[in-house]
């Protein structure tokens, strides 16, 4: 846990690097260019191309996630993703599926200072809450003895409710006009572990191996934004 | 807006993120797939059922219904038996000097409880000793002094007095 935990506060650093490097000390542009942008709505969706990758590498692990985020005013977004995806555990001793949908809502905030008022480029830090619905499949066991002989059963099936807390930071650069790319990386912790403590789902879509407390996740986004004026109240 | 720092550190973060994401969840089973009922052979004492440690010169520990001998002639007083995960009772032969004569039969009566271990390693038994039935041809008592064997290390479930 301490291993993820210290992860997940490098790649911040690593992100406040960023800031501190472009860090604009004239506070009076700053709020110029905040004020000019806040006039400004932008949605954007996107689809993580990194769990599709993986899943070439590992088919006991498969996920498809996307992102919807909406930026508010003042560098904040507010972040609505979701998706779904599979897991599989098959060996000598277990056998079982599992499949799930996930959604997670939260908050991200920028924590660059823009260079002019129409750059989106942003590095963030965020807050997720995550919930997954489960179904996993019977399992089939075999308890192998060589003095007493073999037993197998089966365990029947069920649905599981899991839910967790991130901790999030990331990059996003637009290559050209509304076409974004960038990564978040994640620090998870499950609130509801003692569910998954019997037959663990071997991988839960949005959150990762059922049988971890806390994990570390990285999602590599390519994204799509709108923008519109927004209309002036006189 | 975002320069030479912020690429170095996407190309750091990518190598390590796809090297930890990339290990296999898959894992081998590294833990004990059965579990012993372990059995200490004791002369009786004036602290009751504490005992005094009495070594068996030449223990032949056998189980009759399948002529499979756990024990031939060892020189000790801790022995580690099996329960059957198929029944609800097993029968031992004891005896303290190898031979079959004068040899004690110790009845074990118990619960079988399914038990999961981990992902990788499934399923074990674990199980609640509840009697025991034995002869007294050297045995004078047997004492069931922890009843729950689930692996827990340095434990003793049953002391048998001479």
């Amino acid at each position: 846990m301490l291993k993820y935990f210290t992860s997940t506060l490098l790649l911040l650093l690593l992100s406040l690097c960023a800031t501190a490097q472009l860090a604009n000390s004239d506070d009076d542009e700053t709020d110029n260019k905040t004020v000019v942008v806040d006039s400004v709505r932008q949605l954007r969706f996107g689809f993580d191309l990194f769990k599709p990758i993986l899943y070439g590498f590992d088919k006991e692990r498969k996920a498809f996630d996307f992102e919807l985020d909406y930026y508010y005013k003042k560098e904040s977004y507010w972040v609505l993703e979701g998706g779904w995806g599979s897991g599989q555990q098959d060996s000598l001793y277990l056998s079982y599926k599992s499949s799930n949908v996930f959604f997670r809502g939260g908050y991200n905030k920028g924590i660059l200072t823009r260079l002019f008022p129409n750059d989106w480029d942003m590095a963030f830090i965020g807050l997720r809450y995550g919930l997954a619905f489960i179904d996993r499949s019977p399992a089939a066991f075999t308890i192998i003895d060589p003095l007493w002989g073999n037993t197998s059963g089966t365990i029947p099936g069920k649905n599981i409710f899991a839910h967790w807390f991130e901790i999030t930071g990331g990059v996003r650069v637009e290559l050209f006009k509304g076409l974004f790319t960038g990564w978040t990386v994640r620090g998870k912790f499950i609130f509801n572990g003692k569910q998954l403590k019997e037959l663990p789902p071997s991988y839960i879509a949005g959150y990762g191996r059922g049988d971890k407390p806390s994990i570390f996740d990285f999602n590599f986004y390519v994204d799509y934004a709108i923008r519109w004026k927004k209309k002036k109240v006189h | 807006m975002i320069k030479t720092g912020s690429k170095l550190s996407l190309i750091i973060l990518l190598v390590s993120v796809l090297w930890v994401s990339c290990k296999r969840s898959s894992e081998p089973c590294f833990q004990p797939l059965t579990v012993d009922m372990v059995v200490g052979t004791y002369k009786p004492a004036d602290t009751g059922y504490a005992g005094v440690d009495s070594i068996l010169p030449k223990a032949l520990i056998t189980i009759p219904d399948s002529n499979f001998a756990l024990y031939k002639g060892v020189n000790q007083s801790k022995f580690a038996l099996l329960l059957s995960p198929k029944s609800d009772s097993i029968r031992y032969y004891i005896s303290t000097d190898s031979t079959f004569l004068g040899s004690d039969t110790i009845t074990f009566y118990y619960q079988r409880n399914l038990t999961f271990l981990s992902k990788a390693c499934g399923y074990t038994f674990h199980y609640v000793l509840q009697s025991v039935k034995n002869t007294y041809y050297n045995i004078d008592s047997v004492k069931i002094v922890n009843g729950n064997i689930d692996g827990t290390a340095n434990i003793e479930h049953v002391k048998i007095f001479y």
